[in-house]
């Protein structure tokens, strides 16, 4: 009989929690759980975490379905969530099982793959709904996290609510194992992170940025929920948690202080730098990383300085939340370029032929960043597309962005035409990297902006800053008719060349997943899922969803046979118009105008749809999940 | 354009209007700007503009606009929906500026039971003073982090407006919010413009204090904050002719200006002080 800790630690007190800590740390080993999720991967059958593995490659080896029949994909099974609203990430498969999560309320559900006409189980959190109104960009979930339990505990699954709180469910039941406030929706801070395992803590970041939160990276035990660190983007260096030897090898990204010293007076204690991007692990350095978003407030003119350390690529010790690097790609940002994107391990030989573990990083400023991981060696920081105005070059050897001052947001400046705009060439979106083909799929905003910046005074002394933004689509597509607002690439990170790029109608906001099948999958802003041949983005096939798409597609196999999953929903940034039914083009930060044309395209909704070769699955059996027949008497 | 409530004239007008301009006395006002004009024409700018009107022997039109106040030049005189804005800061450069009518200045407020004590703002730096409202954008901003109270104070502030995400948005705490949380305790001090909170103070059933601040800020930058404000009316740049009509109106009006400015509860200060 496995020892329940839930019953004692669901509601712990301080004291349990204190004892409970002693225990794990003095008394026993503990269990490597990242070494079973490491196994668990490695099966094509699983898909245990956002990026399906720690290398956030979202990238299947599974080639039963591919170029030659990816033609005869149809759907197999569907599931509606119940709710609108954008559903952002992918649903876990692990042990035969389907984890679903949804947007506010953050109901979980499981199902059985093999009968997914019935729910296994729900949980559905009472939250706070003030909560809605502290969000700012949709009411999203970007997933969840699998803990694949140990010799004291039952595997558990783990959520963000946006109320601020993680919960822990066990797998098997979906009861409540305990529950953990890790940001009080009470000061602003709200939380849309799929939560990360690792080993036997769960990684939660934080949102909320405008609102004068602190952002910060928190590991938790994944029995008790008790904090083991919590590391902060902006102020000390004791409190950023930053290793004796942070940043040695590259010493030009800066070293330490530089989170007081690059802030006026005491700014960085509301300084923003808040994650709620993705997370990516490499056991071996056992390093994690991750990007931490944009400066608050918002105006630039508030905040003198480079404001470090937002709008960094990090590189943390999971042990202790250490910093070995951080990189700041954006010093002083003036147009909302958080930098929170997925991060993607790989390993490839640079151009002088050396082996390297490299992670890549498509970031909103609409540079796609190459570093070696173990290091933070900037390896290459190449436009993701040639429009991209804002930045003319950033330097290898000093790692510095060279702007170009007409594309700047100063006060005394109109800027017409800044590429990207604020919602960046790439934004939430979970890509993929072919391990075959060595390419990067990236799924891509093709959107610029206007950006009007104005100071109105009023009466005794008191003045606004703010700015008018328009946005629309990039040069490269149809601004009379408000299309052509996306693109979707291959990416070479070492020659920096894009193998194949094709234009689309919206954004392709959710991301990409590749396989082995030489097939490159993704949905889109007007409800398709597509597939493209990952050799020269030919389509090969496509599907009209219910609703739009901001989530990435998933695969897994059940007995024996591949299947594709993608949630359906549109919202997020760029459903907010339609999401909230606003009407002027500049709300949003000018999305709704951007976005004016999708609701021609699509309206709300919320679900799931797999799709397999010709539709089987287990209602191909029509008898599957029907009542017994003959049991009438 | 859907916002703008255009023509809520209060006097009936004479068929001789599209005629004689001159003769209608063109006042944008907002109607989320109490206690100095609402929507029902009840604050004391809405009064005051009458006063004007009646002393310049013009028909008063209150042009309403649905948006907050600091809107008022940009999406009202500029658009040419009016001419004048009652209250400014005299030498707004945006517009062409009245003989000041009164002058006050940015006030603490507490409650008479705390005991506070102080009329410079360093003075916000006492013990049990901690939680402060105040309405964002002003010059009370300035003075919390001078004495190093914003950001522990940013929270408690940003409650006051439900954590509306204040990007690139106007957002601002009504005037009588600074004042009922002083009253109820949840505030420990207000900082505000005193010509704002004066009805709200007068008619608080707790009795609360309201002491003027009497210095001005001196930045690190060397840019001097000052805390009082000379306030005039503003006039359109391209209606050069009505500046002497309107001063020569507030001159004629001095004492019903006065008597409204007392009855609203607005400790003045002298023209020159």
């Amino acid at each position: 009989m496995r020892n329940r800790l839930r019953k004692t630690l669901s509601h712990a007190s301080p004291l349990a929690l204190a004892s409970a800590l002693a225990i794990s740390a003095a008394g026993m080993q503990p269990a490597l759980a990242n070494d079973k999720l490491v196994e668990l991967a490695k099966d094509p059958a699983n898909w245990i975490m956002t990026g399906r593995d720690y290398n956030a490659r979202n990238y299947s080896e599974m080639d039963e379905i591919n170029k030659e029949n990816v033609k005869n994909l149809h759907p197999a099974w569907s599931f509606s969530t119940g709710l609108l609203h954008g559903h952002e990430g992918t649903p876990l498969v692990v042990d035969g099982k389907m984890y679903i999560h949804t947007p506010f309320p953050n109901t979980t559900f499981a199902v059985a793959l093999d009968d997914p006409g019935e729910i296994l189980w729900q949980n559905k959190p009472q939250q706070n709904p003030t909560a809605r109104t502290v969000a700012c960009c949709d009411i999203v979930n970007r997933g969840l996290a699998y803990w694949p339990g140990d010799d004291e505990m039952d595997p558990l699954i783990f959520r963000t609510q946006l109320d601020g709180n993680v919960v822990a469910m066990d797998a098997a039941t979906g009861e409540t194992v305990w529950m953990m406030e890790n940001a009080d929706i009470k000061v602003g801070a709200t939380l849309t992170i799929a939560p990360y395992v690792i080993k036997d803590k769960v990684l939660i970041g934080s949102s909320g940025a405008e609102l004068g939160v602190r952002g910060y990276v928190t590991a938790y035990d994944v029995k008790t929920g008790a904090q083991v660190w919590r590391a902060f983007a902006t102020g000390p260096d004791e409190e950023i948690l930053l290793a004796e030897d942070f940043n040695e090898p590259n010493p030009h990204y800066g070293q330490f202080n530089l989170g007081t010293e690059t802030w006026e007076g005491d700014a960085w204690k509301i300084g923003g730098g808040t994650n709620w991007g993705w997370y990516a692990y490499d056991p071996e350095e056992d390093l994690f990383y991750y990007g931490s978003g944009n400066p608050a407030p918002w105006n630039e003119t508030m905040r003198p300085g480079d404001n470090k350390w937002t709008m960094a690529i990090w590189g943390r010790e999971s042990e202790t939340g250490e910093a070995k690097f951080a990189y700041q790609k954006t010093p002083h940002d003036e147009w909302d370029y958080a930098g929170v994107n997925v991060m993607m391990l790989s390993e490839q030989e640079d151009k002088d032929g050396n082996k390297r573990k490299l992670l890549t990083h498509p970031d909103r400023n609409g540079i796609v960043y190459t570093l070696d991981r173990t290091n933070g060696d900037l390896i290459s920081a190449n436009k993701m597309d040639d429009t991209v105005n804002w930045v003319k070059e950033v330097q290898l050897d000093t790692g510095l962005p060279v702007r170009d001052p007409e594309f700047g947001t100063r006060m005394d400046h109109k800027a017409r035409d800044i590429c990207p705009s604020a919602m960046g060439y790439h934004n939430q979106g979970h890509d993929s990297y072919d391990p075959e083909r060595e390419l990067f799929m990236l799924g891509i905003n093709h959107i610029c902006m206007d950006w009007e910046p104005f100071m109105l005074p009023y009466r005794a002394g008191q003045y606004f800053v703010g700015a008018t933004l328009n946005m629309y689509p990039g040069p490269k597509g149809d601004r009379q008719n408000g299309l052509g607002l996306g693109q979707i690439k291959a990416y070479n990170a070492i020659t920096g060349e894009m193998a194949w790029e094709k234009m689309e109608r919206f954004s392709v906001w959710g991301g990409t997943m590749a396989t082995a099948g030489g097939l490159t999958f993704y949905g889109t802003l007007d409800g398709f899922i597509k597939a493209r041949d990952s050799d020269n983005g030919d389509l090969l096939w496509k599907f009209k969803l219910p609703s739009g798409v901001v989530g990435h597609p998933m695969t897994y196999k059940h007995d024996g046979r591949q299947y594709v999953a993608i949630y359906y929903g549109v919202g997020g940034w760029p459903g907010v118009g339609m999401v909230f039914d606003l009407q002027d083009p500049t709300a949003g930060l000018g999305a709704v105008g951007a976005f004016r044309r999708l609701q021609d395209f699509t309206q709300m909704g919320g679900g799931v749809m797999v799709f397999s070769l010709d539709g089987e699955g287990p209602y191909s059996d029509p008898s599957v999940g029907e009542y017994p027949e003959g049991d009438d008497t | 354009m859907s916002c703008l409530l255009i023509g809520a004239t209060l006097t009936i007008l004479a068929p001789a209007y599209a005629q004689e301009a001159e003769q209608t006395l063109r006042v944008c006002t907002s109607t989320k700007d109490a206690p100095y004009s609402t929507a029902d024409g009840s604050g004391f700018e809405n009064k005051i503009a009458q006063v004007i009107a009646d002393e310049a022997g013009m028909t008063l039109d209150l042009v309403k606009i649905d948006k907050d106040a600091i809107f008022l030049e940009r999406d009202g005189i500029a658009k040419d929906l009016c001419d004048v804005l009652i209250g400014v800061d005299e030498g707004d450069e945006r517009l062409l500026t009245s003989d000041p009518y009164y002058r006050s200045g940015y006030a603490f407020v507490t409650r008479e039971d705390r005991n506070f004590n102080g009329d410079k703002w360093q003075d916000l730096d006492q013990e049990g003073f901690t939680t402060i409202a105040y309405r964002y954008h002003s010059p009370a901003e300035t003075i919390l982090k001078y004495t190093g109270r914003y950001e522990y104070n940013l929270n408690y502030q940003a409650s006051l407006v439900d954590f509306e995400d204040r990007r690139n948005k106007y957002t601002q705490v009504p005037a009588d919010r600074v004042v009922s949380e002083v009253a109820s305790g949840d505030a420990d001090i207000g900082i505000i413009f005193a010509p704002d909170a004066g009805r709200y103070v007068r008619d608080s059933r707790t009795p609360l204090k309201m002491t003027l601040i009497t210095n001005e800020i001196e930045r690190s930058d060397g840019v001097t904050i000052p805390l009082q404000y000379n306030q005039s009316v503003g006039v359109s740049k391209t209606k050069p002719d009505l500046l002497p009509r309107i001063n020569q109106a507030l001159s004629d009006g001095k004492d019903r200006i006065k008597a409204i400015l007392d009855e609203e509860g607005i400790p003045t200060l002298p023209m020159d002080s």
